[in-house]
């Protein structure tokens, strides 16, 4: 089957990608939404200009839609998007990195039907410290690009998302409830290099910002 | 004396529905150290039936609808005597093995259901995660509606049989259901 990743350049969007394709689906594209609210109800939103980077490394295009992240009304941009990429890529279904939250698998699989689409998402429901495991174990190099819980903070910006970083975050998960995959936007994710790239991701430039325990990275890429 | 064990059957038409909809069954189960086997629903068969103690019919995607060309498949479960638990798809399945119809009805995310009668740990009002495009109309005469929302019936249960379905997904806000299913199976 032809399908769109929708892809926030993160681990769980991707890791979603390389399942799909591990079970012989066609990855055509990959599918952005650029929010220009940065508190975004659907759509994560710190370096997700860099998924074209991530794109090239896949050899697939890229289709980016633009969203005011108006609650309700993102939905609406996203299936404008979508049916784009159905339109130019003739894809049938879309992937997505939903792990646990019912409010954004609701609304993608509400674009998803009223588009005629299948909607796949692999990683649904799936245990927080098997899916870092996973990726680990599958190769993936990811690095943390944004914290917005107590205790993280700067120093966790750039990390490798790797097996001391999982031991760290399950002892936080112990002391504070922090989500091991940051599902619950205690941090988000950039995927430098993943089995769906033909390159790896070089970083040739970051600027932090933010303060206490709410930062993001900005990440140049090549 | 061997472990008892859970037959879950996939009907997903496509293997990378089956993470979505067999696999969190499966975890829920095996963390709480119950054994599971899973099986493909063409491959059912009674000796299959028999080797398992309890069985669970998974749902599938929304635009999936294959299952219900060939029910013939699931011919084997109208004799079968262990318990059964049919979620979403599951469900729809069931209802018309025992000579119930399908109805259109499309209910996507969270919603809240009434239980008229406790069941494997729910009672009362209950938030639930639904993913179906049909609702079913049971025989009567041969399932009892238990649970509804606003738009259909939601849990039913079998007169006769210990066979239960459930419209809504367990496996995503009420994981206790499943387990609490296995426990009570005797």
């Amino acid at each position: 089957m032809k399908l769109a990743v929708l892809c926030s350049g993160g681990k769980d969007s991707l890791y979603a990608a390389f399942l799909a394709r591990k079970m012989g689906h066609e990855i055509s594209a990959l599918v952005s939404m650029q929010s220009s609210n940065s508190d975004s109800y659907l759509f994560h939103t710190p370096s997700i200009e860099k998924v074209r980077v991530q794109a090239d490394a896949m050899q697939v295009p890229h289709v980016v839609g633009n969203t005011l992240g108006v609650e309700e009304d993102e939905i609406l941009d996203l299936s404008f998007c979508l049916h784009e990429a159905k339109q130019k890529f003739a894809i049938q279904g879309v992937v997505t990195g939903a792990v646990e939250s019912a409010y954004q698998a609701a609304r993608f699989q509400k674009a998803c039907l009223e588009l005629d689409l299948e909607l796949f998402n692999p990683l649904w429901q799936m245990n927080q410290i098997s899916l870092i495991e996973s990726l680990i174990k599958d190769s993936f190099k990811a690095i943390v690009v944004g914290v917005a819980a107590y205790p993280l903070d700067e120093s966790w910006l750039g990390r490798d998302i790797d097996r001391d970083f999982l031991s760290e975050v399950i002892t936080l998960q112990k002391k504070y409830g922090i989500n091991p995959a940051g599902e619950g936007g205690e941090f988000e994710s950039f995927v430098l290099n993943c089995p769906l790239f033909s390159r790896g991701l070089e970083v040739v430039d970051m600027k932090k910002s933010g303060s206490k325990n709410a930062w993001r990275l900005e990440v140049n890429v090549i | 004396m061997s472990q008892d064990s859970v037959l879950l059957i996939d009907v997903c038409s496509q293997t990378l529905h089956s993470l979505e909809f067999v696999r969190p069954i499966k975890d829920i189960l095996t963390a709480k150290n119950i054994k599971v086997k899973e099986l493909a629903a063409n491959q059912l068969n009674n000796k299959i039936l028999d080797e398992c103690d309890a069985v669970i019919i998974c749902g599938t995607s929304l635009l999936d609808d294959e299952y219900l060309e060939d029910l013939d498949v699931f011919s084997s479960l109208k004799e079968c005597d262990k318990p059964i638990l049919g979620i979403c798809a599951g469900m729809q399945i069931l209802i018309r093995l025992f000579g119930g119809s399908l109805i259109d009805c499309l209910e996507i995310g969270l919603t809240t259901i009434m239980l008229e009668k406790p069941c494997f740990g729910l009672k009362g009002e209950v938030e639930v995660y639904e993913l179906h495009q049909y609702a079913t109309l049971p025989d009567e005469s041969v399932f009892e509606s238990i649970a509804h929302n606003s738009s259909c019936a939601q849990i039913v249960f079998h007169r006769k049989k210990k066979i239960v379905g459930t419209m809504f997904h367990p496996e995503v806000r009420n994981k206790e259901l499943i387990v609490e299913f296995f426990k009570n199976k005797t």
